[in-house]
């Protein structure tokens, strides 16, 4: 992704629409104010925009709510202290419900349907495309259940920009866009962003050596071997790896698939057309080079694509440009169709190494989108091999076995495709792959520290400070692609109101939550899209924001 | 009635027990908000065209007593299919699990045995000597330490720090040697309250006892006093142990959540609560069936065991 760096002129930019909003409302707030003697005195502007809200909604001080957390110390801390902050204005009465993750999810995603009254706290994981980090959650076709716009936040601005955003093929057009649309929603709040996560990976120093931290989940294990992006690892002693896993690995089948921990068991297994490199960049992977090809006849979007030569299946298949159509066709009637059937509508199989996409529209994350689908052998579209019981693809390690809560192992693959240059060797210098699926984070510190394994990208918040100043460990930390938030409910009186929610977004504590909660691990975050895009999210941009719209002054 | 002809009836009454088990655990399982199609889309905006194959590929789009009645004609055969989640074969995820949670849960259930028996014998018969207090105070920590405590401060001094233990389970069938070595750890976590829980019962049933005409008469006649204490006393004073043991037996069964968390132990624990999370319905009916044949085994026995210990006691 190409740098973007804006100066201080960045503030003068803000799009005004969204201030005079916030200046009206703070001026009827001190009205409000001289009528009802009796209410809570607001103090300060975060307070006076709660007060005129709640005067709005006709709600009186303290109101009475929760926030609803899954069963986790940090999620617990993290309430806490929004609770304490909110409860101290006096204009809430707030307690924390805490629920397993799987009765959080549910209660969540029946909340708007139930009225539920209750602020959530909760997490995003977005990805490699600005669009990741703010569709589903605002749009509002994606309200819960069918999508995870979880208080049925609705505003026709923000749908527009989201739209606009995902036909845009112009970078400098699509930054403009989602800088607006995150203008836009930071004003409107509907929900508070806090904290960007961070990837902090971990490993034994005596072992594992060259070791580079890729920001998002899923491609955690891409470091030991992705000559596509120029990288792999070596080890000092032996010729197995051994890495951890969070949780079980749960499905094989990239149209199955809708867990972190099954993607990044994968990632080794699977390759794409293209991929997305360590730092952001789109490079050519099955595909070697690709062009846009539009004629009369197209309606969206239509692109030629060359596939690589000699590339061979863990099944002995050839890849061809068959593979790639039948890939992208078998997602239909499955629940992950709208990865591909959001933008895809066919292809036409030149030659063996050739084959054109046509797009039903103007799709801006195309490239980005092509990284999510997995190029699979023809023994499966012809039904003869089914991926849950063994992954083929054409990556550089192989499937070799998966004992349910305990590991999951992959051999190299020597028949992969890539022929050696000057910064990746054309072998994997790793022969095996394990990964210790341990669930319980302070195992997993144990586990590296006794050389039960030799790397982890789980140590509890508290540990990293440790490894740092430990010689014998090597730390990686790179922001990630997700974020921390408090979602209001905006379906139901006093978070109806904006300036409840934008009082509310004033007087989070963010530093706090960070420092306390999380040790220092991630960034303050003010709105949603992650830095690692960092034209679309860029730290002067950040401050602009947070000044106007956050930072009670 | 003979012992025979008790078993068996216990056993015919074992089958009404069982469906009225798996009966409550459906029911519960669908109480829960949320399904088992929600967690196989991942709450993306499906075609509800999609959806409703999905349900119906699973039955989902029936009445719920019509899919336990098709669960039960499928139980009955020990047919559980596979499971909409992964896709795998029931029987053969719960196959693979159960070894590793009989293994464990046997393994501390001995050691609670081996530890709580002797440990009770000599707090009743040293009662208020050095012994007993020792006893006393051992037996109260035991039962007060939370087991993830106890877990986590093993794993790391022993572990972590001294190295004599691996964190996680080695590369190795169960029946080897590394993994008895591995379980050690394991076991002392999960024996330890029920060791202190038997110590503590045996002391006091063994005093009452101790305290009984039989027992003066018997020293009366001449016995030793190991024969008095052995063979006596100790004989009355198990059937309590014996209802605690045999329930523990069962709960052993179930597996050890926190344990195996934090052990990284695949066991029958983590695989239930993980389908629970999951609305993984088949995994779940399957596993609370094979939980529920434990209980009522280990509770046949106990009353079987019952019988031998005391005479008195006729079925």
């Amino acid at each position: 992704m190409v740098g973007n760096s804006v100066g201080p002129g960045e503030r003068g930019r803000l799009r005004r629409r969204s201030l005079l909003k916030g200046a009206g409302a703070a001026g009827i707030a001190g009205l409000a104010g001289c009528i009802r003697p009796n209410s809570v005195t607001a103090d300060g502007p975060a307070e006076e925009l709660i007060q005129e809200g709640f005067e709005a909604a006709d709600v009186e001080p303290p109101f009475e709510t929760t926030i609803a957390i899954t069963e986790d110390e940090e999620r617990n801390k993290f309430a806490q202290l929004l609770r304490s902050e909110l409860n101290e204005t006096g204009f809430f009465d707030i307690s924390i419900t805490s629920q397993d993750f799987g009765s959080h999810v549910d209660m969540m995603f029946a909340a708007a349907e139930q009225n539920e009254n209750a602020m959530f706290v909760s997490s995003w994981t977005g990805g490699w495309d600005p669009s990741n980090y703010v569709d589903m959650l605002f749009h509002s076709d994606d309200h819960t259940p069918n999508g995870s716009n979880i208080g049925h936040y609705s505003d026709e601005t923000v749908d527009e920009y989201i739209d606009a955003g995902l036909t845009e093929t112009n970078y400098e057009d699509r930054v403009e866009i989602y800088r607006n649309l995150q203008e836009e929603l930071v004003g409107d709040s509907p929900a508070s962003f806090v904290r960007f996560s961070e990837a902090t990976h971990v490993w034994d120093g005596d072992i594992v050596s060259g070791w580079e931290t890729y920001p998002l989940r899923p491609g955690t294990y891409y470091a030991i071997y992705a000559p596509w992006a120029g990288v792999y690892t070596e080890l000092e002693e032996g010729s197995e790896f051994v890495g951890d896993l969070g949780s079980d690995v749960t499905n094989y089948d990239p149209i199955a698939i809708n867990g972190t921990v099954s993607s990044q068991a994968t990632a080794l297994l699977y390759e794409q057309l293209v991929g997305v490199d360590f730092d952001g960049e789109i490079q050519p992977m099955l595909a070697t080079d690709w062009e846009r090809i539009d004629d009369e006849q197209t309606d969206g979007m239509r692109y030629r694509f060359s596939l690589r030569e000699g590339v061979r299946f863990h099944n002995g298949e050839r890849l061809t440009a068959a593979h790639v159509k039948e890939s992208l066709e078998r997602y239909e009637g499955t629940p992950r169709a709208n990865d591909v059937y959001d933008w895809y509508e066919t292809s036409e199989v030149v030659d063996d190494e050739t084959i054109e996409i046509s797009c039903s529209r103007e799709y801006g994350p195309f490239e980005s989108a092509l990284f999510n689908v997995s190029i699979v052998p023809m023994a499966v579209i012809d039904g003869e091999h089914d991926l849950e019981s063994e992954p083929i693809g054409t990556g550089p390690y192989r499937f070799v076995e998966h004992e349910s809560d305990d590991h999951w192992r992959m051999e190299r693959f020597d028949d992969h495709w890539f022929e050696g240059s000057e910064a990746v060797p054309e072998r994997a210098p790793i022969e095996t792959v394990t990964l210790e699926i341990i669930t319980e984070k302070s195992s997993r510190q144990g586990a590296l520290e006794a050389g039960n394994i030799h790397f982890s990208y789980g140590v509890p918040s508290a540990s990293v400070a440790d490894f740092e100043s430990d010689a014998a460990y090597g730390v990686g930390r790179h922001v990630g692609g997700g974020f921390d938030m408090v979602i209001y409910p905006t379906y139901r009186a006093p978070f109806s109101e904006r300036s409840v929610r934008r009082g509310c977004n004033m007087l989070l504590p963010r530093e706090r939550i960070l420092e306390n909660v999380y040790r220092g691990i991630g960034q303050l975050a003010y709105t949603p899209i992650s830095p690692l895009l960092e034209g679309y999210a860029s730290e002067s941009f950040q401050e602009a924001i947070a000044n106007e719209y956050v930072r009670p002054n | 009635m003979t012992l025979g002809r008790y078993v068996w009836t216990r056993l015919l009454v074992t089958a009404p027990v069982l469906f009225g088990v798996t009966a409550l655990t459906f029911s519960f399982v669908h109480l829960l908000p949320g399904d088992a199609v929600d967690a196989i889309i991942g709450f993306q905006d499906v075609s509800p065209a999609v959806e409703a194959s999905i349900r119906a590929e699973y039955h989902l789009d029936q009445p719920v007593w019509k899919q336990y009645v098709l669960w039960l004609g499928d139980a009955a055969t020990l047919e559980f299919g596979e499971s909409p989640i992964t896709g795998r074969d029931v029987s053969a995820t719960i196959g693979r699990r159960l070894p590793a949670t009989l293994a464990l849960g046997g393994a501390a259930w001995l050691l609670a045995l081996a530890v709580g028996i002797p440990a009770g014998i000599v707090a009743a018969v040293r009662e208020g000597e050095p012994a007993d207090e020792l006893g006393r105070i051992a037996a109260l920590a035991g039962i007060a330490t939370p087991n993830f405590w106890l877990g986590l401060i093993l794993l790391f001094v022993f572990s972590v720090r001294l190295g004599w233990f691996r964190v996680i389970p080695p590369d190795a069938p169960l029946a080897s040697l590394a993994m008895a070595k591995f379980m050690l750890l394991p076991t002392i976590t999960l024996g330890t309250a029920s060791a202190a829980l038997i110590t503590r019962l045996l002391r006091s049933s063994m005093r009452r006892e101790l305290d009984a005409a039989y027992v003066r008469t018997a020293r009366a006649k001449g016995l030793s006093e190991r024969t008095v204490i052995l063979k006596h006393v100790l004989r009355n004073a198990l059937l309590p142990v014996v209802t605690v043991a045999g329930l523990q037996l069962a709960f052993l069964v179930d597996g050890a959540v926190v344990v195996e968390q934090i052990f990284s132990w695949p066991g029958m624990g983590r695989l239930l609560v993980r389908s629970i999370l999951r609305r993984d319905y088949t995994v779940i009916q399957a596993a609370v069936l094979v939980i529920g044949v434990a209980i009522v085994i280990a509770n046949l026995l106990v009353d079987i065991v019952y019988a031998i210990l005391d005479p008195r006691i006729r079925y």
